[in-house]
Parts: C-alpha cells; structure tokens; sequence
C-alpha cells in the first residue's frame, strides 16, 4: 500500500469537526487515525476537545426529544440482536477479539476466553483444522514455487516474488491474527477463502483455494466498516493457482480494526466471497 | 476513576450485552442520536427507527472503542452519522425519500422531498443562519451535513476541488456553531 503524507496539526484541527461528525469517507477518516496518534500530544487533546465539543453542541439540532418507549425498544432490539448472536455455534464466534486489560490497567486485544470443556476441544479442532491449512499452504508453496519464481523472475513482479520468497503464513498463525472464513455467495462455486486479519500490526493474510483463473484480471479484498454498508478496497491481487496464499501488508489498522464484513470481488466490484 | 476510564469500562459491559450497560448508553445518548438522525431523516417514525439500528450497531462495535482515539460521544455520534448518511443513500436509491434543502425547496431529481416538520425555534434559527452563510459554505452545509452527500460527491457536483470543499464545510460549521450559539445565548 502507498504510504502518504500524514496530516499536519493544523489539518488535523480544521478537519476535527468533519472527523467528529462523520464527513470523511473511510480512506480520509484511516489517514485522520493514523496522523492523529503521530501527532503531538497537545494537538491530541485539542483534537479530542474540539471533537467531544461539536459532539455535544446541540445547538445545531432540532429540539425534539425522543418518546420515552423509545428506550425499552433500544434495548430489546439490542437484547433480540444479542441473543441471535448468542445462538450461532461457538466456533463462529472464535477469533472475536475482546479488550482485556493488562496488570499495569493498559488496554490490549486478546483472544476470547472459552468457557466449559465442550467449547475448549471445538476451539482446539478448529485450531488444528486451522494448522493443516497453514501446513497445506506451506506444501502447495513447495510443489509450484520453481515454476511460479521463474515467471515472476522472468517478468519481474517484484510483489510476486516477495509472496513467494517471503513465509508469511506462520506469523499470522503465531501472532494475534483473527481468522475469518469467508463463504462463496454461490451455493454452487467450489473455491474458498479464509483471511488472518492481524488489525495491529496492518496486515491481512489471504488463502484461498480454486480461485477461478482471470487471466491477470485479479481480484480485490475489500472490508465494510462498521457504521457503512459501502465497501472500501484493501488492495487488488492475482490469485495463485489451485492453493495458495497472498500475504497484504500496511493496511490501515483503523479500518482493519473496525471491519465488520470482508469479502473478495472481482475488479468490477462483484462480490465472490464474503464473510457472514 | 476519570471520565474516559469510565467511558471504557461501560463500552467494556456494552460489549458483553448488559442491560444495565445498554440502558446507561441510551441515558447518556439517547436523545443527541435522536435529535441528528431527526435532523436528517424525514418523519419522526424513521428517526426512531434509525436510533434503535445505531444503538445495535454501537453494542456490535462496543469492543472496538478506543478511549485514546476519541471521546465517547465522539465515537457514538460517528457511528451514528454513519448509519444515518448509508439510511439516506438507500432512501434515495429507493426514491423514497427526497433530499432536503434548507429552503424546502426539491432537489435536483424534481422530486419535492416529504416535509420535514422542523417547526421549533431553534430549527428556524438554525435555517436562518445557513441562509446567510457564504454561498459555497451554505450548499456544503445543505448538501453533506443536511442531505449526507459524501464530500467527494459534493466535490463532483460543484466542479470544487475537495480541499475546497473540506475547507468549506469546516469553515461553514464552526461560523454557524458560532451564530447559533449567540442567537441563545442568556
């Protein structure tokens, strides 16, 4: 991904409003992020005062007050959401990541804690399932890698070269990747993705099986954020042939972080796979 | 404890499905998410719609609130503009709803949109003060703060670079927060 110029303090404090209420679009709003946390600490606050100011300013709204019924219907559609949640089987929920806080009170994302004898072996077999993917990848790397290097040397597709020189996979097994599977909206298509989505560290790993051969068209990875329903483009990739991974680097972590949906489309935008 | 730390231990109970938590949420920003979704949206009965899907769609992102990154109801009020401006785009893909100008006059499509009873004091305050702003700072306001154009779209329409745009709306929103705020003022 092409790194740009972070914002400077004063763009920071003269979009604050636009950010705070929502106006820039996903790719602004990430770069709004990633320039805020590289900002000094003062023009940190200032941005967070200016934005909890216009937040609060209801100066610029109607003056109509919500019914009181609204309330009780807020929280049986929160508690009808919740329990739908709760019914799906606990290993679709596996990998959701839960703020913990370390000993010294900070904040970190960990792994969910997994309560009863029963969850822990369904989480252990679909960890395992989740090693023989990896070990499929390394082995499928293994059989194509002669041929496949020639043509990216031939060629010089440096980004090919660096997937297949490079042995992404056993990172994002070790790291605090989450791992999300991603279904074909065709009942009838036989290729299959599954991503490592590593949020903090910008990095998405991609394996997928029997991707259709586009001859050099690509695909793309794309992620809604939460609060969107338009996607936003991660970054286009050739698919490998057969099995194979794609390993995608300096993501936005902001956007990585607040995903709720991913799927993989064509170029054109036609959606082949995504996630539930 | 400081304000943000409790920020962070409720949305910590909001991601966990309390009641209690949930219910804390909406004391706190219940009645600002439904003044903008009304503010945006055509009838009373959408608006209360919207702020029931916010208020799911804030428990669903309650684990990714990063108290560093912005103030609580900073957060709520992006989550919620973001779910009322794709509310807006699906209406008008639908064409059921017209988009809404500060003089109430249709928009481009020639559609009349549905009246929006903004009948209270302060709407019209808030209308007077948009019309009096610089032309290109009042149609920024009307057309991506009012109607929930994205500001390239607003870009495209005017044939304004963005930076323009961005520039125009900023500067817009802070004279009109300053007007407003003056006009009640005790």
């Amino acid at each position: 991904m092409t790194s740009v110029e972070p914002m400077t303090p004063r763009q920071l404090l003269e979009l604050a409003s636009l950010d705070a209420l929502g106006l820039l679009d996903d790719v602004e709003s990430a770069m709004y992020t990633r320039s805020f946390h590289d900002a000094p600490a003062t023009v940190q606050d200032e941005v967070l005062r200016l934005q909890g100011e216009i937040a609060n300013d209801l100066q610029l709204l109607p003056g109509e007050e919500p019914d009181p019924q609204l309330r009780e219907r807020v929280l049986k559609a929160v508690a009808d959401a919740l329990a739908l949640d709760d019914s799906l089987a606990p290993l679709a929920r596996i990998g959701r990541e839960h703020r913990q806080r370390d000993r010294d009170g900070s904040r970190r994302r960990g792994p969910i804690r997994l309560g009863g004898s029963g969850q822990f072996w369904r989480a252990a077999s679909f960890a395992m399932a989740g090693v023989s993917l990896i070990m499929a990848y390394f082995l499928a790397i293994g059989r194509q890698a002669s041929s496949e290097l020639y043509d990216a040397f031939i060629w010089d597709d440096t980004e090919r070269l660096a997937v297949l020189l490079t042995v992404p996979a056993k990172e994002f097994l070790l790291d605090q990747s989450k791992k999300i599977n991603l279904a074909p909206l065709d009942d009838n298509a036989e290729y299959d993705a599954t991503l490592y989505v590593n949020s903090e560290a910008g990095r998405v790993l991609i394996l997928v099986s029997d991707l259709p051969d586009r001859k050099g068209r690509g695909y793309q990875l794309q992620a809604i954020a939460a609060g969107s329903t338009e996607p936003t483009v991660l970054k286009r990739f050739h698919s490998p042939a057969g099995f194979g991974g794609v390993r995608i680097d300096e993501l936005s972590t902001t956007l990585l972080a607040t995903a709720i949906k991913w799927q993989i489309a064509t170029i054109d935008g036609t959606v082949l796979l995504s996630s539930s | 404890m400081i304000q943000h730390e409790e920020d962070s231990v409720l949305m910590d109970r909001v991601a966990r499905g309390e009641e209690g938590a949930v219910g804390e949420l909406y004391d706190r920003f219940g009645s600002l998410v439904f003044k903008v979704a009304r503010q945006l949206l055509s009838t009373r009965a959408e608006a209360e719609d919207a702020v029931q899907d916010i208020f799911v769609r804030l428990w669903q992102t309650a684990d990714r609130y990063d108290h560093r990154r912005a103030k609580l109801v900073t957060w709520v009020m992006l989550i919620g503009r973001r779910h009322l401006i794709d509310r807006l785009r699906r209406n008008a893909v639908r064409g059921t709803a017209g988009s809404f100008r500060a003089d109430g006059t249709s928009d481009e499509s020639g559609h009349r949109p549905e009246r929006k009873p903004l009948e209270d004091e302060r709407n019209d305050s808030l209308l007077q003060r948009i019309a009096e702003l610089p032309e290109l700072q009042r149609v920024v306001i009307e057309k991506a703060y009012l109607q929930g154009f994205t500001l390239r779209e607003v870009s495209e329409q005017l044939g304004a670079p963005l930076g323009t745009v961005k520039s125009a709306l900023s500067r817009g929103l802070a004279r009109l927060r300053e007007r407003v705020r003056a006009d009640w003022a005790v």
